[in-house]
Order: structure tokens, then C-alpha cells, then sequence
């Protein structure tokens, strides 16, 4: 039945056949034959995987047909005349068992092979009322229609498959984590973000939960669940009845919450809801449920959705769930802040307006708070909340232990920050003062000034946390004295101002007293004269001992 | 006795009045008894000792004279430094009178011994390295070669560590006592004679006659003694000692007091010890120090002589009988840079009649022709960086340089630039040799 073709052979038998340049023979349509709804599906996934799909999606049809023993196949065409392509087609057709045809109309000749490698002529049978005529080399079948069969409609009878590990893992690996990664840091946040979708009535505490936790999340708010007819890709009645027959299942729309910097620690609790489902966006209008994959590849698919919508894929259920146009907005705008008194006392509104009552203070006397509710104040350390920003350390209190270092290191001090530093001596040790800071001490115990006059450890607060013109008006004043605060001392020590003095008149003068100097000076050497020891008569003899030893 | 005993009593015996002054007693040879008591841990033990600590005293007041910042030096810190003095007092005990005892197979060895310690003393100085260092604040410091390898500071203060011990060798003095008796003549070498000998004789003497009896003392400078051994006698450990202290070496060439003289002994003993140690005056302790002692002889005088010394040292670099490499020679001519500059800015505050009555000392045009050659080949090398770009001092130094241009002919000059050239451009001193040579003519044994 099938001839060879030649090279350049200037005509065919089958109407619509051709060779293109490279002198394979191809035409305007090219189909594949299959023989069961599981081996359409293999093919689709071969043909998403490569990329293929996508050429050619537009011009795709797949077309239920029967031949005349009334067994059922499935015919998949579609325009290509480019040999390249349809050796590639012809290649994942015959993994899937699958023939590839190319022809026009109703005629389809088997395409090139191995036997003749510039494709097949063919003798045409007489014409029948049959939908198709496909010649191979078994012979001449004819295929009459029994109904198109939409991709969609295919797609919505697809389950997801489960993912080995569930979603769990496919979380952690979002996060970046290994397969066998024991060490994986759940506190890792997923390189993109989730769908969570969340059960209506939990909706408005996991909004202030992830709200509390400071995790990013929009709230994805459809208009409306498959408003009927869907305009769009799912263009027909029997699409969108489809459609609606997939999302009966659900009473109301799903309510989504895209949430981003979520750790995967925090979005593992929340999978431990029941009814909150994460989802995984492939594509801005496509997402699948997290722990599952889609039989597809939907990304070749990416036309067949419409970008306005948002088409969720359940791994319980068949098919899919298309949100009309979604609306996303920052979800703090559905957090109720307001304090809601308790409904036990309904009737706890004054109706009647608020008035003023004066208070009557006696003539001459001050109102003042009794002794007894007094606090007084107190120095407290590891209150770091309690100073607005890092401080400058303005004085340091070393002790004599450690004033030899002091007087050492100021051997390294500039003048400029040496002239600033001002010194009292008292039993503690050397209170340092410096207008610029004396951070470049680094010694002893630092003090900052919370107060003019006022110093207090750094990493230490005054309790209560007065303003400063409050806290010196509560000491009393620091004009003519300092005030230093130390956590060894109950009360604050109390200096006068006469006993600061520069620090080089504090510690530089005692210890310019060197000795180095005068012993230099009175270093003469007396004269060295030599003496020969008397020698005993044995004192040379054993002394010796073996050259070998001492030349090494 | 305790291992300690020994390595103590030589402090207090030998080393510390050798620093310190007093008597300074020569024992048996020291060589094979305390070589291998001299480690690391004794050394860091006698550190420990009083006497260690007395001896780190006196080195850090002997060297406070030299510079006024540096460190005690301490024994542990360098090991040669006891190796030396105990080649030191080998070497002394080879002028001792009992030495005669040995016999000549004796005598040879312990020579060697000597000579060995000494120069395992100078093994332990990172001569390579001298080039190779940086100053601490180079770009290199910190660096993990920096970390392997001594710093510049640590060279400096083992050197001014081994010249506390050996600097005041040269004071060293011994008496000798020279008794004629009615027996005869007796030279006693540093040592007392035996009360009994002569004074129980003279007892027996009967009183009526006179006594023939005269005694002589000599004091004997034995920095002069050491000098003038032969090679047999131990006449190689002296130089090898200095060797090791290359500090010593330097400053003791030059005289100490007085006016510096150009003599042809002290031209010859300078060249000599310049082509040994001129790379020691790349650390910049070793040329303060040595510049300042030759500079306290005057500067008219340290100028001439480190001219000429400089002018023989490249001639002989000519003739190929020098092992200085290039770096070498231009750290010589720099410091005679330096003492032109010093002389230029002296003679600015002279009037200019006493410039032309000043009498030139004898080597000054040698000087003077160098100094000509080097500011206008090397620049560099002529002046410091801050003397040139001071606009007062650059026209000072342009008029020295004039007069100096004056007093030697165009054709020295040509010589002097064709030397310091030759002399400069050779990064090697002399081409690498194999340690041994084969050669087939020579019959086998």
C-alpha cells in the first residue's frame, strides 16, 4: 500500500502531500494515532515536557474516533510541515506507541522511517463517507469521528499525583534544603511566596496570628466564584459547565492568603490545620496544592489559562478551581484592632454627657502623694530599652588596680583628646571625664550621662525613667557637684567639681620619674682585669672527652 | 655539683666582672664541660639566677649608653651569645700559663673547639636575611613570613645584645708580675705567686744579706695581645667572635676617644671590616651607632675616611677580590651621603674665610670626587628626601657639591662613575658555585 518516495519526486497520490527541503515528505496537518485516553495523557506529558506542546496547542485537536470493528481511538492533530518537528513528534510517538501521520483533510500517510527514510507515497483507496483515511504499512484504515474531546475537558479529569514525602518536604525544599538534610534549619524562610488557603471561619485569627508573627501576607479575594459564562480560554457552555461542576464542591470561595517570609517551621504548624491547604504558584494564574504535581506540565500549558484569573489545583479532588479575577490587598486591612468591651455589660454607655468634678485643694498646701505609695529611684542593669539609642560614654571609673595600664596608655593618647580628659582621684578609683567621650580608654567601669552631672553605668537605667530636666530636678541639682551612680553603692556618690583636675596633672607627673636616665648616666664601668686561676694537675686531664661528640 | 652550678659560676667568675670590672678568673677550658650544658632551658634557668638577673642589668646599662631605648637582653633570648662566651674564655685560657701543660695534639683541639663554638655563634645570626628584612612598620609586617622570620627590631637587639658582652673587650687588662730573685727571672702571667714559694725561701735567707729581689708589674692590654695570635694559637677566634657580634666589629674598629686620624692601618683594618660586615649597616640601630661613633671624631676627618674606604671598597669590587654585593656598596655610599650632608650644613654656619683656611685631612679628595659622582648619577643616594625638597637647605647643598666639583679633575670622575656603576649594577657579588668541583684529571685515591 505505502510506496517510498524519491527524492525530488514531483508528484504524490495522496492529495495535500509535499516535500519540503530537505525532501521529506510532510503536509499542512500532521496527527498521531492512540489508542486509549492513558496513552493521550503519556503523549501530552512527553510532548509538555519537551516544549513541544506549546508550538502547536493552538491547531490541537484530539478527536474520539472509531474505525469499523467499533474499536475506539483517539486522534491528536495539528499543523506542522516542518520535518524537524515532526521527527521529534515522531520520536514521542513511539514511546507511547503512538503513529505519526502527516497529511491533509482526510488522508494521512504514515510519516518517514527507518524503511524509507524520505516519508511514504500511497495508493488512494476508493472514497468512503468516513471521517479519516490513515495509510500505513498494515494497510488503509478509515476512522469516523465520535466527538472532539477539548484539552480542557482533559484537564479537568486529571487527579494530581502525590509527591513522595508530602508537603512537608517539598516545603523544606523550597527552603533549600537537601534531601537528606538532618541539619536543616527550620527557621529558613521558602525562596518564593505561598498560597495559604484558609477556612473562612479561621480567617480572621490567622490573620492577626500571622499578623503577630510580622510574616508578610496579602489576601487574595476573588470577585466572584466561576461567574457563568467564564470569558476566556473556557470560551463554550460545556467548558464553563465543566467549571462548575468542579467548584460545586465548594460552597463558598476559598479565601487565600499569599504569605511570603514565612519560616518553615511556622508554616509546618499551620499545615497541621485542618482545612488549610498551601498552594504553590507555578505561574501568576496557576497554583498547585503543596505535596502534589500536576500529570502535566502546565507551563507549556500557560495559554490555555486566562492571566486574569487564578486557577487552584486540589490534590483532592479532580481538576481545578478558577478564581475570577483576584484582588490582592495587604491583609492588615482585615485585622479589627479595636478593643471590644465585653458583651456582659451591655448597658455600661453613660448616656448622659460627661461633666468635670473641681478639685478643692486647701489654701497654702500642696497636695503631694503619701509616703507610703512613694518609690524611690533605683538603678537597674540589663535595661537596655530603657535608653533611646546606643549612648556615649562620657566618663569611666578605673580602679587602682588598673591605673598603672591608664598611665601606660596615655602614653598613646593624643593632645587633643588628652587635654579633654578631666580627673578626680577618689577611693574607687580614677573617675575619667571627657566632653568628646573616653571611649578611646577602654578601661575600667564606663559611665554614660543621663543627666548633665548625672553618671551612671553603661548597660545600667535609672528607674523610673525621668526626663533629664525631671532627674535633676529630683537630685537636686548637679551645678557644683557630680553625681555618680555605681550598682556597689546603694547612694549615689556625690563630687565636687573642685576635685577634677586634668588627667595629665592627675597621673603623668608621679610617672615621669624614670630611672632609665640616671642609670645611664652613672654607668662606668670599672676596669676589668683578668686573673689566671691556678689549675690543678687532673684539671686537664679527663676534660676532654670525645670530639666527635661536641663538633657535631 | 648541680647542672647549674657550673653555667652560674662562670657568670660570676668570668662575665660579669668582665661587664661589671673587678677580676675576671680564666679556669680549666670550659669547651667540652659546659657546651652541652648550654641550651635553651639552661639558658632560660640562668636568666633566672640572680647572677642572670645582675648580668641582664649590666648589658641593659651598657647598652642604655648606646641607644636609650632598648630592652634587657636575656641569655634565653640568644644562645650564641653564651656559645661566644664560652669561646671567649677558651680563648683566654689560651694565654694562660697552665696552657703550656697541653700537649700539642691537646692544644690543636682545643683550638678548634674554640674556633668552632665561635662560629656556631655566627651560624645563628640570619646573615641571609639582612637583605631580605623589612622594618616593622613595611608594608610586610604582620605578614606569615613576617611571623617566620625575626623582624628588623629583634636583628637589631640581638646584635646590640652580643655587643653588651664583647664591647668592653678592649678594656680588658691583665697584670703580669715579673720577680727577679737570686733563682732567677719569673714572669707570672695574670696570676700570684705562692706565698711559700719566695717568702719562705727569704726566711731561710740569712737577714744580714741584702735582698736581690725586684718585682715588675706590667699592665698588658689584651684586646692587643688577642689581636697578634697566629692562626695555631687560636688567632682565627678572635675575628670569628667578632663575626658573631658584627656591632662589635664595627664600633671597635674605630677609635673610641679622640680626634679620628686617617692612618693606613686604620684605612686597611675599615676596609677590612666593612667588606666583612656592610651589610649589617642596612638596620638602621647598626648605622646610627656606627655613625655616631665616626662622626665623633669630627666630621672633616669621617668624611675623608670614609671615602677613601669607600673608594677602595669599589675598586677592589672592580678587581673582583670582594664578595659585597651591590645593595651593600650603596648602603656605603649613602652613609657617606650622609656625612657630606652633615659637613655641608656645618660648614653653612661657618664664615666662608674659615672654609677656605679649614685644612683638608688627607683622603678628603677621594671624598669629595665620590660625592660629586653620586648626586649626579644617584640622587637617592646623595640626600635624604626632606634635606632636598627644603628650599633653604637644597642651595647649601648645591654649593657644597660645587666646591667639591672644583678640587678633582673630570677625568676621576669618570673613573669614580665607571666604578659605582660596575659596582652598583652587580646584584651578585660573584657567580654561584657548586660546593665542590669534580674533576676527572685528578687521580683517584
Amino acid at each position: 500500500m505505502l510506496e517510498p518516495a524519491s527524492l525530488h519526486q514531483t508528484g504524490f497520490k495522496v492529495p495535500g502531500l509535499l516535500q519540503d527541503a530537505r525532501g521529506v515528505v510532510v503536509s499542512t496537518h500532521a496527527a498521531l494515532l492512540l489508542l486509549g485516553l492513558d496513552k493521550v495523557v503519556s503523549l501530552l506529558r512527553l510532548l509538555s515536557e519537551d516544549q513541544l506542546l506549546t508550538d502547536v496547542l493552538p491547531s490541537l485537536r484530539i478527536e474520539q474516533v472509531r474505525n469499523d470493528l467499533q474499536a475506539q481511538a483517539y486522534f491528536l492533530w495539528f499543523q506542522c510541515a516542518d520535518s524537524q518537528q515532526l521527527d521529534r513528534y515522531a520520536r514521542a510517538g513511539r514511546l507511547t506507541g503512538a503513529t505519526l501521520l502527516v497529511g491533509a483533510g482526510q488522508h494521512f500517510v504514515a510519516y518517514r522511517d527507518r524503511r524509507s527514510p524520505l516519508g511514504y507515497d500511497a495508493q488512494v483507496a476508493a472514497p468512503r463517507s468516513v471521517t479519516f483515511l490513515l495509510y500505513t504499512d498494515a494497510g488503509a484504515q478509515a476512522f469516523a469521528r465520535v466527538r472532539e474531546l477539548q484539552l480542557t475537558t482533559l484537564l479537568r479529569q486529571l487527579m494530581l499525583i502525590p509527591l513522595p514525602g508530602g508537603a512537608r518536604t517539598q516545603l523544606r525544599s523550597l527552603a533549600g534544603a537537601q534531601v537528606p538534610d538532618r541539619d536543616f534549619d527550620e527557621s529558613a524562610c521558602p525562596s518564593e511566596p505561598l498560597l495559604l488557603e484558609v477556612p473562612l471561619a479561621l480567617l480572621p485569627r490567622m490573620v492577626r496570628y500571622l499578623w503577630q508573627l510580622q510574616v508578610v501576607v496579602e489576601a487574595v479575594v476573588p470577585l466572584a466564584l466561576s461567574e457563568l459564562p467564564v470569558q476566556g480560554a473556557l470560551s463554550t457552555e460545556a467548558e464553563a459547565v465543566g467549571f462548575a461542576l468542579t467548584s460545586q464542591s465548594t460552597d463558598e470561595p476559598p479565601t487565600l492568603l499569599r504569605v511570603s517570609q514565612a519560616s518553615v517551621a511556622q508554616l509546618q504548624r499551620l499545615l497541621q490545620l485542618p482545612g488549610l491547604r498551601i498552594y504553590r504558584q507555578l505561574l501568576p494564574q496557576i497554583a498547585i496544592e503543596l505535596g502534589y504535581a500536576h500529570p502535566l506540565r502546565l507551563s507549556a500549558l500557560e495559554s490555555l489559562f486566562d492571566v486574569q484569573h487564578l486557577y487552584l489545583w486540589r490534590g483532592s479532588q479532580r481538576g481545578m478551581t478558577m478564581l475570577r479575577s483576584p484582588r490582592s490587598f495587604p491583609a492588615e486591612r482585615l485585622l479589627d484592632l479595636r478593643y471590644q468591651a465585653e458583651p456582659s455589660s451591655p448597658t455600661a454607655m453613660p448616656e448622659a454627657p460627661l461633666l468635670p468634678r473641681e478639685v478643692v485643694v486647701p489654701h497654702g498646701e500642696r497636695p503631694t502623694a503619701p509616703v507610703r505609695v512613694r518609690i524611690s529611684l533605683q538603678l537597674r542593669s540589663g535595661l537596655p530599652g530603657q535608653t533611646s539609642g546606643p549612648v556615649m560614654a562620657t566618663a569611666t571609673l578605673v580602679p587602682w588596680s588598673k591605673v598603672r595600664l591608664l598611665s601606660t596608655l596615655l602614653y598613646l593618647l593624643p593632645a587633643p583628646l588628652l587635654g579633654e580628659l578631666q580627673a578626680a582621684c577618689i577611693e574607687e578609683g580614677v573617675l575619667v571625664t571627657g566632653a568628646s567621650g573616653v571611649a578611646s580608654l577602654a578601661l575600667g567601669t564606663l559611665l554614660y550621662e543621663p543627666a548633665p552631672g548625672v553618671l551612671v553605668p553603661v548597660g545600667c537605667a535609672l528607674l523610673p525613667a525621668l526626663p533629664p530636666q525631671q532627674l535633676l530636678q529630683h537630685l537636686g541639682g548637679t551645678s557644683e557637684r557630680v553625681l555618680v551612680f555605681l550598682p556597689e553603692h546603694r547612694m549615689p556618690l556625690a563630687l565636687a567639681r573642685s576635685l577634677f583636675e586634668p588627667l595629665s596633672l592627675q597621673l603623668l607627673s608621679p610617672l615621669l620619674q624614670t630611672e632609665r636616665g640616671s642609670q645611664a648616666a652613672s654607668h662606668q664601668p670599672a676596669a676589668a682585669q683578668l686573673v689566671n686561676d691556678r689549675i690543678s694537675t687532673f684539671a686537664l686531664w679527663p676534660l676532654w672527652g670525645r670530639p666527635s661528640e661536641d663538633e657535631r | 655539683m648541680t647542672d647549674q652550678a657550673l653555667p652560674v659560676a662562670f657568670l660570676s667568675r668570668f662575665v660579669l666582672p668582665l661587664l661589671q670590672g673587678g677580676e675576671v678568673h680564666i679556669g680549666a677550658p670550659l669547651a667540652p664541660r659546659l657546651t652541652k650544658a648550654l641550651t635553651d632551658d639552661v639558658a632560660s634557668a640562668l636568666d633566672a639566677t640572680a647572677e642572670g638577673q645582675l648580668l641582664s642589668q649590666l648589658r641593659h646599662q651598657h647598652l642604655l649608653c648606646l641607644h636609650p631605648l632598648v630592652s634587657s637582653p636575656l641569655l634565653a633570648d640568644d644562645t650564641g651569645a653564651l656559645m661566644m662566651l664560652v669561646a671567649l674564655h677558651d680563648l683566654l685560657f689560651l694565654l694562660h700559663p697552665e696552657a703550656s701543660r697541653l700537649s700539642r695534639v691537646q692544644h690543636r683541639q682545643l683550638v678548634r673547639w674554640t674556633e668552632l663554638r665561635a662560629l656556631r655563634a655566627v651560624a645563628q645570626l640570619p646573615v641571609a636575611l639582612v637583605s631580605t628584612i623589612e622594618s616593622t612598620q613595611g608594608p610586610s609586617a604582620g605578614t606569615p613570613q613576617a611571623e617566620e622570620h625575626p623582624s628588623s627590631a629583634q636583628l637589631q637587639d640581638l646584635l646590640l645584645g652580643r655587643h653588651s658582652l664583647l664591647g668592653c673587650l678592649p678594656q680588658l687588662t691583665r697584670r703580669d708580675l715579673r720577680v727577679t730573685t737570686w733563682l732567677g727571672e719569673h714572669t707570672y702571667r695574670g696570676m700570684v705567686p705562692r706565698a711559700g714559694l719566695f717568702g719562705g725561701r727569704q726566711r731561710r735567707r740569712p737577714a744580714q744579706e741584702p735582698s736581690k729581689e725586684q718585682e715588675q708589674v706590667t699592665e698588658v692590654a689584651l684586646w692587643a695581645e688577642l689581636q697578634g695570635l697566629s692562626p695555631p694559637d687560636g688567632g682565627l677566634v678572635l675575628p670569628a667572635l667578632l663575626k658573631a657580634s658584627p656591632l662589635t666589629a664595627l664600633l671597635l674598629t674605630l677609635p673610641a676617644h679622640g680626634p679620628l686620624t686617617l692612618t693606613a692601618g686604620l684605612h686597611d683594618a675599615l676596609v677590612d671590616c666593612l667588606s666583612e660586615h656592610a651589610r649589617w649597616l642596612q638596620l638602621e640601630r647598626v648605622a646610627r651607632l656606627f655613625l655616631q661613633r665616626l662622626l665623633a671624631g669630627g666630621v672633616d676627618a669621617a668624611v675623608a675616611l670614609m671615602g677613601s674606604v669607600v673608594v677602595a671598597l669599589l675598586r677592589r669590587q672592580a678587581e673582583k677580590r670582594l664578595a659585597v654585593s651591590g645593595a651593600e656598596l650603596g648602603t656605603l655610599l649613602c652613609l657617606h651621603s650622609h656625612l657630606h650632608v652633615c659637613l655641608a650644613l656645618r660648614q653653612r654656619t661657618l664664615e666662608p674665610s674659615s672654609q677656605t683656611r679649614a685644612s683638608e685631612p688627607a683622603g678628603y679628595a677621594d671624598a669629595a670626587a665620590l660625592f660629586v659622582v653620586v648626586r649626579a648619577g644617584w640622587p637617592l643616594l646623595s640626600a635624604p628626601g626632606d634635606v632636598v625638597a627644603d628650599p633653604a637647605l637644597l642651595p647649601v647643598l648645591d654649593g657644597y657639591v660645587q666646591r667639591c666639583r672644583a678640587r678633582v679633575s673630570l677625568q676621576y670622575l669618570q673613573e669614580l662613575h665607571q666604578l659605582c656603576t660596575r659596582a652598583l649594577n652587580s646584584s651578585m657579588p660573584q657567580a654561584p658555585r657548586p660546593p665542590y668541583t669534580y674533576s676527572p684529571a685528578l687521580p683517584p685515591r
